[in-house]
């Protein structure tokens, strides 16, 4: 079908916000980040609103809001539940993640816990048996990846240029890491998924993907700039951190260079999965694609 | 219960496209969005063993119908007529309906005056006052056929009965149409 921007804006802005606060609440249970916390915090909630808002421009009649939860049942429904909690304990973090006591670490934890949760729901919403390439539990882990990639390179971009750089700096990059891993490996899985789905049908084969009309938004977007760029990346920083820290005078330089490239891996990350999303809008044709 | 359901006998549809063309009539349809079509099916096979048929595609109003579970505000919903519609008053256009349709026959209204989701109705305006969906009418072929489903004396049921039936390919949602055809192969997917 046709790629809805509005959409595909709201899940990754979305996405880099879950990444973020999940981010700050392995800080919280750590007892680590505390420097980073807040601004962490400010700019995943600036990001959730801005997606929100954006996801309001598809809408035809978006003054009708008020019905929207007459069907909890819908996906969009429990997405609109799912913004709405993560906003409002997003917002209560705000006040609490200077101030490292239990009840920012409480906040920390469900925020945290509602970022894992709100990518999943998000992709879980596109899950119908009407577009098969779409049908699958890949889709919510592919929107989790990516999120969790992206929100943690931010972050470990911000550690990096704060004053525990030093102290905290591997910590954080070995989670930048993880995430960009967990981004590649649900990537990996969507793909399996669009070659065994069921109702197979050219135009939504892995062959557009790799060789079709859709060849260069996948290797050179997806492949290259998504995942093998942050890889590269965070692999670098991660080495290059473990070197450098036990030099006293070397962590201070590296700092800027360090920040820098994470925050590149971090463009790259978000621009690779705006880029297979639009793939996976462009393959989610239905099952018979008869008037439309 | 009452079942109204139209169906189609593919033996005697010609191929004229009256029943699409008096659908956007009857409906005052906007231009690029269509309620039903019908699609060529073929030529298919080898000279001289050569088929073709004509698909009228409309909604199909589903046993359970998949637009109607992922709706947010129940604007989509399915009358205990079986008729599928869509009330517009509380419609906030967000396609999610689209994307849960296996067929492609919802469209979303993009004009200024609508911002919502439009299809098939089965004339549920003519229906209620006793008439039958102007498709159904205008069919040259008398290939359409309105009735309850349910009940044997129909003239859906009366095809149901008489002839091979077949639907669309079904993901759950359990399309409501048949589509009669003994003549030729069914292409599509079962």
């Amino acid at each position: 079908m046709e790629i809805q921007w509005p959409l595909l804006v709201f899940s990754v802005l979305l996405g880099i916000s879950s990444g973020i606060y999940v981010f700050n609440g392995i800080g919280e249970v750590k007892n680590v980040f505390k420097e980073v916390r807040f601004k962490g915090a400010l700019i995943a909630l600036i990001l959730l609103a801005i997606g929100g808002c954006a996801s309001v421009l598809h809408l035809g009649h978006p003054e009708r809001a008020t019905h929207l939860l007459a069907n909890i049942g819908s996906g969009l429904s429990m997405e609109l539940i799912a913004v709405g909690l993560l906003g409002v304990t997003g917002f209560i973090y705000l006040f609490l993640a200077k101030r490292a006591n239990t009840a920012s670490k409480v906040l920390g934890v469900i925020t945290a816990l509602l970022g894992l949760a709100l990518p999943c729901i998000t992709g879980s919403s596109f899950m119908m048996a009407a577009r098969p390439a779409w049908d699958s539990i890949t889709l919510p882990l592919l929107y989790l990846g990516a999120g969790l990639a992206a929100g943690f390179l931010l972050m470990a971009a911000l550690v990096v240029l704060g004053p525990k750089g030093k102290e905290e700096g591997k910590f954080a990059l070995m989670l930048a890491l993880i995430g960009v891993l967990l981004m590649v490996v649900t990537v990996i899985a969507y793909l399996i998924w669009v070659a065994v789905a069921p109702h197979q049908a050219p135009e939504r084969s892995l062959s557009r993907l790799v060789s079709g009309d859709l060849a260069l938004m996948f290797w050179a977007g997806v492949v290259l700039i998504g995942l093998v760029v942050p890889a590269g990346i965070a692999l670098w920083a991660r080495t290059k951190i473990a070197k450098t820290s036990n030099a006293e005078g070397a962590a201070l330089k590296a700092k800027g260079s360090l920040a820098g490239a994470l925050i590149i891996a971090c463009i790259c990350a978000v621009a690779g999965s705006a880029i297979l999303r639009s793939i996976v809008y462009l393959i989610g044709t239905s099952v018979e694609q008869f008037i439309y | 219960m009452t079942r109204n359901i139209i169906s189609v006998d593919l033996d005697s549809c010609v191929g004229c496209h009256s029943c699409a063309v008096v659908c956007k009539q009857e409906n005052d349809v906007n231009l690029g969005i269509y309620y039903n079509k019908v699609l060529t099916v073929g030529p298919t096979g080898t000279f001289p063993d050569l088929e073709m048929y004509y698909l009228p595609v409309a909604c199909q109003h589903c046993d359970n119908p998949q637009c109607v579970s992922v709706c947010p505000t129940n604007a989509s919903y399915k009358r205990e007529d079986g008729i599928v519609l869509v009330d517009h008053s509380k419609c906030i256009g967000c396609q999610y309906c689209i994307m849960a349709c296996p067929y492609g026959v919802r469209a979303y209204d993009e004009s200024p005056n609508k911002g919502v989701i439009e299809k098939c109705t089965m004339c549920a305006h003519l229906v209620d006052a006793g008439d039958k969906p102007a498709c159904v009418k205008i069919c040259p072929g008398q290939a359409r056929k309105f009735g309850d489903l349910e009940d044997p004396s129909s003239d859906p049921a009366q095809m149901s009965a008489a002839k091979n039936t077949h639907k669309l390919v079904d993901v759950g949602n359990g399309p409501g149409v048949e589509y009669g055809l003994d003549r030729f192969t069914w292409r599509g997917e079962e």
